[in-house]
């Protein structure tokens, strides 16, 4: 939670010091070009003035001076006005709006337009042009400023006060969208923490907008799904794996208890020990089993080079106790040798299981035919086997979970249905393919096929 | 009392069978659903102890089709199945009784007992009749207060009259009732188990009509 109010004030700051910056360099701007502008026109102004006057000017007979007439048309009021001969810097005539400002040191400086400051009558602007008929002299016209600049004055203080109230304003209205936005995160955190493993089946209502946090929330809800057929997964395998514990659990628990009801002979105990026994047999090759099943996930990464060839004699030297006491015949086909880049445990797997398989389900003095070999960039594994055959509507479903076929149903056929899966999985992960061709009653012939990664 | 055990697995088959016929009951077995199906409509049975997942056949569908056909034997699902909802399904499609595996060996045999009182013994644990009391559950006999030894083949057979109690029973009924399909049966095991029950509880209680059977009033 205060992670979130930290986003929102970090937003905040920041757009608040990023806005605030805005205003003040673009208040500048606007201020300095009202200043300017407003100045040029009393330029402006005064320049009309002052042609009007020279136009219009007749020098004094006698050394007197006189008084320009002010015209109420001028653009600008007051306007002084006062002409200095060039001899001797002196006002030889002036208007009656002339104030007492020593006007005649400014001609000096050899401006057009100046602005000066005066103690008395604060900002006065100047502008002076020369004249040289029918006397020599210069024309000075000026004005105070203080009406512009208090006009000025006035803009600046509204500047100041508007300034602020525009980015609280600014600000308020960050903050409603930062909330509209940050609302539904909110949400999606609240739901988050609602959903448990053991309460998959909610999901985050999925917002109206079209956007970014509706992006989120599929996103997040796609993952819950995910997440709750992973768990379905292992609540299967849990379920199937305790459903196929039950049976033998069942013998054992059922044959003790009934060897219990009385007292028997030794004969009966002994009996009950060894069909105890078969039945603990059978749960750890499916513990066995189980655990092959769940390794195969942490066996991607380790690659090794291998020889398949060795590899599979290996695997049917090991296997072969049990094919001898079936009386079955191994003969391999085709054998080429083989090298490849692989996982030694999923391919020992794959070879194990199905060739095991081929050995459970064939019928006495039978004949199983391996081969091994490389065609068209693809490594071949055939097992064919003269055993009791698949049924049609079974093949889809052999490479399921714990699916035995009626006929695996029986325990005599030792196996829980993990088999096939595991192979299934093994070959997965390591881009394998596997084909059942069988004919009920006559046999089996698995095809499987590795894609060759040189 | 006559049983029907319908199971695949042939472990707990033999368990059930050796067990149950140790309780003085005819055990009959089926190792997939057709034939037991096939024996059920056949046969008459007390109970029927039915698995689910059955080859050729299941358990359900063996269920839903003999009761369809009104055959109305008891039926005792005994499976693997646990869920809340294969109990319901068993037990809405006409199950008398569900127990889960692995089963307690004592529980099965009273659940057994229970059906049958209820269905063929309609309810009662003991019969009372003159001087004679027949305990079904303890399996006594006692006659003027007396506890009275019979064979479990005796028992079994005051008991199925009992069950049949005011009706005739042929002796094929009886053969069909305390021996299995695979015993051979000599008809003169039938009288000489009447000859000793009415020496033991008193000449009036089995009643005979020639050549057709017995029955208890």
């Amino acid at each position: 939670m205060n992670n979130k109010e930290n986003l929102k004030k970090i937003v905040l700051w920041w757009l608040g010091t990023f806005i605030a910056l805005i205003l003040i360099v673009f208040n500048t701007i606007f201020y300095q070009t009202l200043k300017y502008s407003f100045y040029d026109r009393v330029k402006n102004s005064l320049i009309l003035v002052s042609h009007n006057i020279k136009d219009n000017f007749t020098p004094p007979s006698i050394n007197k001076i006189v008084t320009i007439p002010s015209k109420l048309d001028y653009p600008i009021s007051p306007v002084m006005i006062a002409v200095f001969g060039s001899k001797n810097m002196k006002i030889i005539a002036k208007s009656i709006t002339f104030m007492d400002i020593n006007l005649g040191k400014y001609i000096k400086e050899n401006q057009e337009f100046l602005i000066v400051h005066n103690k008395r009558y604060g900002k006065i602007a100047i502008y002076i042009i020369k004249i040289v008929a029918p006397i020599k002299g210069y024309i000075v016209v000026a004005t105070p400023l203080y009406r512009i600049d208090l006009k000025l004055q006035d803009i600046f203080i509204k500047m100041i006060i508007l300034n602020p109230i525009l980015l609280i304003l600014l600000l308020l209205g960050a903050n409603m969208i930062l909330d509209r936005v940050l609302n539904p995160i909110k949400e999606i955190t609240k739901a988050a923490n609602e959903i448990s493993v053991g309460d998959l089946d909610r999901i985050i209502p999925i917002p109206l907008q079209n956007d970014e946090i509706k992006d989120l929330v599929l996103a997040f809800n796609s993952m819950v799904i995910r997440l709750r057929n992973g768990i379905d997964m292992i609540h299967r395998f849990n379920s199937d794996v305790s459903h196929e514990l039950r049976t033998p659990l069942t013998v054992l628990k059922g044959e003790i208890q009934l060897a219990l009801r009385k007292d028997r002979d030794k004969e009966y105990y002994k009996d009950v020990l060894k069909k105890s026994l078969k039945e603990i047999d059978y749960m750890i090759d499916m513990v066995e089993e189980m655990l092959m099943f769940s390794k195969i996930d942490s066996e991607v990464e380790q690659k090794e080079n291998l020889n398949l060839d060795e590899l599979l004699l290996k695997v049917v030297s090991k296997l072969s106790f049990k094919a001898k006491h079936k009386n079955l015949k191994i003969e391999f086909e085709k054998i080429e040798p083989i090298k490849i880049k692989s996982n030694p445990f999923l391919i020992n797997a794959i070879f194990i299981n199905i060739i095991d398989n081929a050995i459970k389900y064939s019928k006495e003095n039978g004949v199983i035919k391996i081969s091994l070999y490389k065609d068209d960039g693809n490594i071949i594994f055939e097992v064919m086997d003269t055993g009791v055959g698949i049924k049609k509507e079974d093949l889809e479903h052999l490479t399921e979970r714990f699916y035995r076929s009626d006929i695996s149903r029986n325990r005599d056929i030792k196996g829980f249905g993990l088999g096939l899966s595991i192979v299934k999985k093994a070959l997965d992960t390591i881009d394998g393919k596997i084909k059942f061709d069988s004919i009920l009653g006559k046999g089996t012939i698995v095809t499987i096929k590795i894609k060759d990664k040189k | 009392m006559k049983l029907l055990v319908i199971e695949d697995d042939e472990a707990i088959l033999s368990l059930l069978k050796r067990g149950l016929e140790e309780e003085g009951m005819v055990v009959d077995t089926a190792a997939n659903g057709e034939d037991g199906e096939y024996l059920a409509e056949v046969n008459h049975y007390d109970i029927i102890i039915l698995d689910w997942m059955l080859p050729e056949k299941s358990g359900i569908d063996i269920l839903k089709d003999l009761r369809s056909k009104d055959i109305k034997t008891p039926v005792l699902m005994l499976t693997a199945k646990d869920a809340m909802e294969n109990k319901l399904e068993g037990l809405n499609e006409g199950a008398d009784d569900y127990l889960t595996k692995p089963f307690n060996f004592d529980e099965l045999i009273a659940r057994i007992n229970a059906i049958y009182r209820r269905s063929a013994l309609k309810g009662s644990d003991k019969i009372v009749i003159d001087d004679i009391e027949v305990d079904f559950e303890s399996k006594l006999v006692k006659k003027n207060g007396e506890i009275v030894n019979l064979t479990a083949k005796e028992f079994e057979f005051l008991e199925f009259l009992l069950a049949n109690r005011g009706s005739l029973v042929s002796t094929e009924m009886i053969q069909d009732q305390l021996w299995n399909s695979e015993e051979f049966v000599n008809s003169n095991v039938i009288q000489v188990i009447v000859y000793r029950l009415r020496n033991k509880l008193g000449k009036d209680l089995i009643k005979s009509k020639r050549n057709m059977g017995y029955f208890i009033e």
